[in-house]
């Protein structure tokens, strides 16, 4: 009978593949883990792990990367704030300088009336640097006149040599051209103060050595025109008491911080 | 018509070159000064100095000398006969080697400016001890000013030789500078 006529080994194979499928169906649904299923499980789970890593590395860098570009742009952005605010910050530290420095200067108009103050800027040094010579901002047009003396909170800085309309220029008092009246405040001894380096100045004609020692305050003298009476010249720092020429001499050191001058005070006396 | 518009192009150069001069020695005293408050600052109007005797006649030389000297002495409060004997002296010396070397390259100019930033102190220094009111000589100044002049006179013979060039044209001795 045709009907009954199968290949028996056909039969056979397809009979143990549906055995197969039906076990293989039946041991997943299970809760254990047979051996047989292990191996490409364990394959499976190696390769998921790894895939998962690179992935996972792989979004995270780019997350990290995204998260970076962000951050640089806020960093960017931070530090030109911090720019300004440092900027602001010196702006405001300078005018809190400038500021002190005015109220000084103000503090000491008011002590001393005889004279009007003209406040300018320094502008320029001497050519060589072995004279001790400033230009300043203002001249004559600002009411600047030639000898006119030049002061600094702190102390004498020198007089006015050379006038122009809107510039003049200022001899220190350390310059060895330089010669201004000067008396011992303690004694009341009257010499010459003269330069002869930038720190440093002497005092000249003093008749008697006793009359000036160390730690003596140097100050104007009180019947000229230049400067205000009793003013700081500066401080005795060491007496020579061999005479030269016509009198003793003594090392005085300047008041007034000379190499830091920004702005000086130019006397002019009311009339 | 040609000598007149050749004597403007003359007047014109000079008062160019007494303007680029009172540049130079405004950058020392004023624009060092601001940035570098006292320390020594170059000779910037050295290398001006040097190129205007040495690049020039006799006569326009000894011109440019007695400028340089009434525009430096506005500058500073130097005694006025001290400053025009070192001045003069610093002249003579350069004279002195225009006539016996050949000084046309870079380098020549560059050795004889230095030269002059040597000399010019030391005669200061040495003229004013026969005065009452003698400097004092500083060393570091001495050196510092000597070294910092050098690496800008190059720059300036550029400068001058190109700017000279624009307005009236390169002398011989000159356009014989080489750079």
């Amino acid at each position: 009978m045709p009907f009954l006529k199968i290949d028996f080994l056909k039969f056979i194979y397809a009979s143990c593949l549906i055995a197969f499928f039906i076990i293989i169906y039946t041991l997943q649904s299970s809760q254990e883990s047979p051996s047989l299923v292990v191996a490409p499980h364990s394959v499976n789970h190696f390769f998921q792990r790894y895939y998962y890593m690179f992935a996972d590395s792989v979004s995270s860098t780019t997350r990290q990367y995204l998260q970076l570009l962000t951050l640089k742009k806020e960093l960017r952005e931070v530090q030109v704030e911090n720019q300004k605010l440092k900027a602001k910050l010196q702006v405001l530290k300078e005018l809190k300088l400038e500021n002190q420095r005015l109220e000084e200067l103000l503090e000491y108009k008011s002590e001393v009336p005889s004279f009007h103050f003209i406040v300018a800027k320094v502008t320029a040094r001497d050519l060589m640097s072995d004279h001790f010579s400033l230009f300043i901002n203002k001249g004559s047009e600002e009411g600047i006149t030639k000898l006119a003396g030049v002061i600094s909170p702190k102390g004498v800085v020198g007089y006015v040599t050379d006038v122009k309309a809107h510039s003049a220029r200022i001899l220190f008092l350390t310059d060895r051209l330089s010669s201004i009246d000067a008396t011992v405040q303690r004694t009341r001894a009257r010499g010459i103060i003269s330069g002869y380096a930038w720190d440093a100045t002497k005092l000249k004609y003093i008749e008697r050595p006793e009359d000036m020692q160390e730690g003596d305050l140097v100050i104007t003298s009180s019947d000229q025109k230049t400067f205000p009476p009793g003013y700081p010249i500066g401080t005795i720092v060491a007496v020579n008491t061999k005479p030269s020429g016509v009198g003793h001499q003594a090392h005085v050191e300047p008041a007034a911080d000379l190499k830091k001058l920004e702005e000086v005070i130019i006397l002019k006396a009311k009339k | 018509m040609i000598n007149s518009k050749i004597f403007a192009k003359n007047i014109a150069s000079y008062f160019l070159n007494v303007f680029i001069f009172i540049l130079l020695i405004n950058l020392q005293t004023t624009i060092w000064f601001h940035f570098f408050n006292y320390l020594s600052p170059p000779y910037f109007w050295m290398p001006f100095f040097v190129y205007m005797i040495m690049y020039r006649s006799i006569s326009v030389a000894t011109l440019w000398f007695l400028t340089a000297y009434f525009i430096l002495m506005s500058f500073t409060m130097a005694l006025p006969g001290v400053f025009f004997v070192t001045l003069a002296l610093t002249f003579a010396f350069i004279i002195f080697m225009q006539k016996r070397f050949s000084m046309l390259s870079l380098a020549d100019f560059v050795l004889i400016t230095g030269l002059c930033c040597l000399l010019f102190p030391i005669c200061y220094f040495v003229i004013s001890a026969m005065t009452p009111y003698f400097t004092s000589f500083s060393v570091l100044d001495f050196f510092l000013s000597f070294a910092l002049t050098l690496p800008i006179t190059p720059i300036l013979l550029v400068l001058l030789k190109r700017i000279n060039a624009l307005i009236n044209g390169n002398n011989l001795k000159e356009l014989q500078i080489g750079l």
